[in-house]
Formats: C-alpha cells, structure tokens, sequence
C-alpha cells in the first residue's frame, strides 16, 4: 500500500469518530421529545470546551423525594424517573430500576450515584465567554428551567435553558444592555 | 556516507517498507558505535513539536470563547476544514518528494492534539456531557493506529501519556462511584505498579518486534511506575482497613492480566529471560500487596506499609542486581538515587509523625543544610584530589 492510503486508513478512525458523535447527536435530536425540566444552574469552566453551566435538574434528587425502590439498587445502576406534566414542567412521579412500559409515559434515564442521586449525562449547558451566567436568576422572577429532548431510551439531551421566562440567548443579552444603559 | 545520512536514508527505506526495522538496526549496529549524533536534526524535532503544542493550545483557547456570532454549521466546518487541512499538511510533508519529514512529525503531533479540540466543539455544540474518562481513551483509540505505522516519539510521547492519564482517570472514577472519593484515590496506588509491569512487559514485546524503537520510552516508564506504585504503597495511609472487596483489585488485576498476555507473546518470540523477569516481577507485586493485607485476618495499619516498603526494597535490589549483569552504570545510579529518596522519605515521615508543625520544619531544614555541607566537603575533597 502507498504511503499516502496508508497514512489516509490511519488517520481515518479519528475523523469516523468526530463525525460519528455529531450524526449521532443530530439523529437523536430529530428523534427526541421535548420537556421542561426544573433546574437549578452554577457555573463552571471545562478545559477543552470552555465555559458552560452546570444544570442540575430537580429530578437528581428523586430517590429521596418520590416512591423509589426499596432497597435502592448499587451505585452505578442504571435507574428511570417517570415524570408527569405539572403546568409547563415535567416533575418527577417515582423511580424505577426498569423503563416504563407504556410508550406515552415520559422518563429520564440515568445512573445511580454515590449520596443517592441521579446522573442523567446532560447536565453541561456550554455558554459564550462574555454571557451573562444563568447561576444568577432570580427564583422569583421564574429561576432557570431547561428545554431537554429525550429519546427513547430515556436519554435526554440538552436542548436549551428558559431564563426568568425567556430563552437563554435573550436573557444575557437583555442584560448587557441593561448594563450598557 | 556519515552515519546521520545513512541512517536517514534507512529510515526512509522503513518507511516505504525496503526494509524492515530489525534490519535497520542490523546494519547500524554493524557499522559499530555511532559517531556524531543528529543533534540538528533533533533540534528542528524539538523545535517543531513545540510550536505543535503551542498551536494546539490556541485553537483550544479559541474553542474555549465559544462565540456565538458564528453558527454551530459553520464553527463545524472551520475546525473539521482545518483539522483536516492539518492531517494532508502532515501526510505531504512526510512522504512527498522533497519533504520535511520532521515538520511533518510535528503536524502529525498538531493533528493529534486537535482531536480532542474538535471533540470539544461537537461537546459544546450539542452540549454534550463531558465524559473525560472515555474521551480520553477515544483519543488513545484513534491516534493507535498512526503510531503503529509512523513509530515516530513525537506520537508515542503523547499517546502514552493519554493513556496513563486515561487509565488512572477511568479507574478512579470507576472506583469513586462504588465507595466515594477516597477510596477511588487508594485504589489507582495499586494501578500505578499494574501499568509498570504493562508498560515494561510491552518494551520487553516490542524490542522482539520491528518497533525496537518504542522500547526507548515504554522501558523506563516501566521502572519508575513500578517503583512509584510500590513507593506509594509504602506510605502508612496507603492502605484499605475495610475487609476484602474483590472489585477492588479490578484495574489493577486489568493491568496485570494484560501484562501477562503481552509476556507470554513476548516469550514465545524468544525474549531474553532477564528482560522478562522486571515486568514479571511488577505483575507479582502489584497484586501481591492488596492480597496479603487481606488475607492477614485483620487488616492491620502496620501490614500495608511494611509490604509497600520491603517490596520496594527488594524491586531496588533488583534493580541494583539487573544493572550489574547489564554492566549499565546509569541503572545502577537510578536504583542508588531512588533508594535515597525511600530513605529521605521515610526519614521525613517518621519526623513527621514525631515533632509536628513549626519542629518538624526546623528539623527538615537542619538536615538538610547538613547534607549540603556533607556535599560541598566532599566535592572539595575530589576537586582536590582531581588537581
């Protein structure tokens, strides 16, 4: 084989990769539903991807908070938390170890952590460098809710965050010309 | 012919697969010892790779801001374009006539390095959560094959370090999610000696193999995580008092199993019996601690420490043993230098324990202001000598 193919083939798992993850995302965006989550954000920085926002939703907690498996599987076990619709938002109903078997009913997916919380792997919100940092909205003007799509293994993806009652992008931009004025 | 310009035209010959690397190194070595060293060459190496690295951390830099102005198609296009552009940049360089190899080495390293800035943007884009453990170990993945047809340092380097970083980081995490934080610290002790007998059982493979040259790095990296694994153990808060938990030797039992894999390859392919016994022994070792602490009953604070220390010891005789049947003096200097810092150690922890706070300072500061004059006696003494 000629160098150049050769050296094409090796290079070629890295590029497969990338693009994998982004077919990948875009496929189970198309396929999602969408839900409005309860949050509560803070604001961290990631060394290769820059500034985002940790979301925490309220449903981490719904071991403790709603009818939950009694005892709770081992940590690392794959847990489901059925929500209802309560207005605008979706809230935790209960905890299962197995997924619901009615397709209409809405769950998150995610692993059992260490103090009896719930990982859902959608929890970083990535924000421009000079945005206003959504940690700072106020509860009483509507607190931060995020728009997430969830496939059909209950995997929710990050979609965006609703801010004092508008979109994120708006709310930090409304900010800065507040601060300008 | 100089030996520089010969050995860049075997090299060359590799490449285009003329030659294989065991004849290489057969007619270098028949040539007799190497005269001058290609120290220009390696210069432009350094040199290069540097501004690799340098170039890396911008782009990072840049992905980091996350602007806005631009959308997630176009931001997409640009890094993709790019790191792309930066692959055919490397491939030209390397293999088109009148190429620059080592420039092209130094894009191979940027190529590398930018993998994980376009995982970065996808992550950002799509707000994916980040699973530093596994990325990680996707890099390693996708940049393996490359280093097995290239066999350059500036690739081995990296990848090595992502995947030591990739092991001690998955591990940790796998360990913290079953019993907290600070168990998931003590657990990846016991991986350190694990990934030295790898790392060494995979020098003692590769010097049977065309890829000598990977033998360089991975062997020294061998010996000093096997004795920093040990070294680690030798603390007395490195140990588990809980009762066995088999899960617990998991990774490193991971790191054993594979390193007796690659040394059982590596024995069918005729290694040498004393290159074979270091990795053997570090494979015994790693998992010899944990095994006896709990299998003594009650676990003790006594046993753990007592072990990591005899065993270091016995692995710096062994050491000391090696290096004399080799007649490698820079062997033998390691074992002395690393038996030295096991004494000051142990010295400073025993202090420590003793005379705590502002005394233990006072008396770490005498010491060591007596050993400088201990020195500078005695290099006078052998400056004196020498005149």
């Amino acid at each position: 084989m000629k160098p150049l193919s050769m050296y094409v083939l090796c290079s070629l798992p890295g590029v497969a990769c990338v693009a994998g993850m982004v077919l990948r995302e875009e496929m189970a965006l198309a396929r999602g539903r969408e839900l409005l989550l309860d949050t509560r954000p803070v604001d961290p920085m990631s060394l290769f991807s820059g500034r985002y926002a940790t979301v925490h939703f309220v449903a981490e907690n719904a071991p403790t908070s709603v009818p939950a498996p009694d005892p709770l599987p081992g940590y690392g076990s794959r847990v489901h938390v059925w929500l209802r619709q309560e207005g605008r938002l979706h809230v935790p109903e209960r905890v299962t170890t197995e997924r619901p078997q009615d397709p209409s009913v809405p769950f998150l997916r995610g692993t059992l952590m260490y103090g009896n919380t719930i990982d859902f792997d959608a929890t970083q919100f990535y924000i421009p460098h000079e945005a206003r940092d959504p940690a700072l909205a106020e509860r009483g003007k509507g607190g931060v809710q995020a728009r997430v799509s969830v496939d059909a293994s209950g995997r929710a993806r990050l979609l965006g965050l609703i801010v004092e009652g508008v979109p994120f992008e708006q709310w930090s931009r409304s900010g800065d010309q507040r601060e300008r004025r | 012919m100089r030996r520089p310009k010969l050995a860049e035209v075997l090299d060359g010959m590799v490449r285009e697969c003329e030659l294989t690397e065991r004849q290489r190194t057969g007619i270098l070595e028949r040539l007799g010892p190497t005269g001058s060293r290609p120290i220009a060459a390696l210069i432009i190496t350094v040199l290069a790779s540097f501004g690799a690295v340098l170039f890396a951390m911008g782009v990072l830099y840049l992905i980091g801001y996350n602007w806005w102005q631009f959308s997630p198609g176009t931001q997409l296009s640009i890094m993709g374009g790019f790191w792309l552009g930066v692959h055919i940049a490397a491939a030209m360089c390397s293999h088109a006539p009148g190429r620059y190899p080592r420039v092209g080495q130094a894009l191979e390293l940027l190529a590398l390095l930018l993998f994980i800035g376009a995982v970065g943007l996808v992550a950002q884009i799509y707000h994916i959560e980040s699973e530093e453990p596994w990325a990680f170990f996707a890099w390693w993945l996708c940049y393996l094959p490359l280093l097995l047809w290239r066999g350059t340092l500036t690739l081995q380097l990296p990848l090595t370090a992502i995947f030591f970083v990739w092991a001690m980081w998955h591990s940790h995490e796998w360990l913290r999610l079953r019993e907290g934080m600070r168990y998931g610290e003590l657990g990846v002790f016991y991986l350190v000696t694990g990934l030295g007998a790898l790392f060494s059982s995979l020098a003692v493979l590769c010097s049977t193999t065309a890829r000598a040259r990977f033998a360089v790095l991975w062997a020294p990296l061998g010996t000093l995580a096997g004795f920093f694994g040990l070294y680690l153990l030798s603390f007395h808060d490195a140990v588990w008092l809980e009762g066995p938990k088999a899960y617990r030797l998991v990774p490193t039992g991971l790191a054993v199993a594979l390193s007796a894999a690659v040394l059982f390859i590596a024995w069918r392919r005729k290694a040498a019996a004393l290159d074979l016994l270091e990795p053997g022994l570090l494979a015994l070792a790693a998992l010899l601690v944990p095994i006896l602490i709990w299998s003594s009953g009650t676990p003790s604070a006594l046993v753990g420490p007592l072990l990591g220390n005899l065993l270091t010891l016995g692995y710096l005789i062994f050491l000391v043993w090696r290096g004399l049947r080799r007649a490698q003096a820079a062997e033998l200097h390691l074992a002395l230098g690393l038996f030295a810092l096991l004494v000051v150690t142990r010295y400073l922890e025993y202090l420590w324990d003793k005379l705590e706070g502002a005394y233990a300072f006072l008396a770490t500061g005498a010491l060591l202001l007596a050993l400088g004059w201990f020195l500078e006696r005695r290099r006078r003494a052998l400056m004196r000598r020498i005149a």
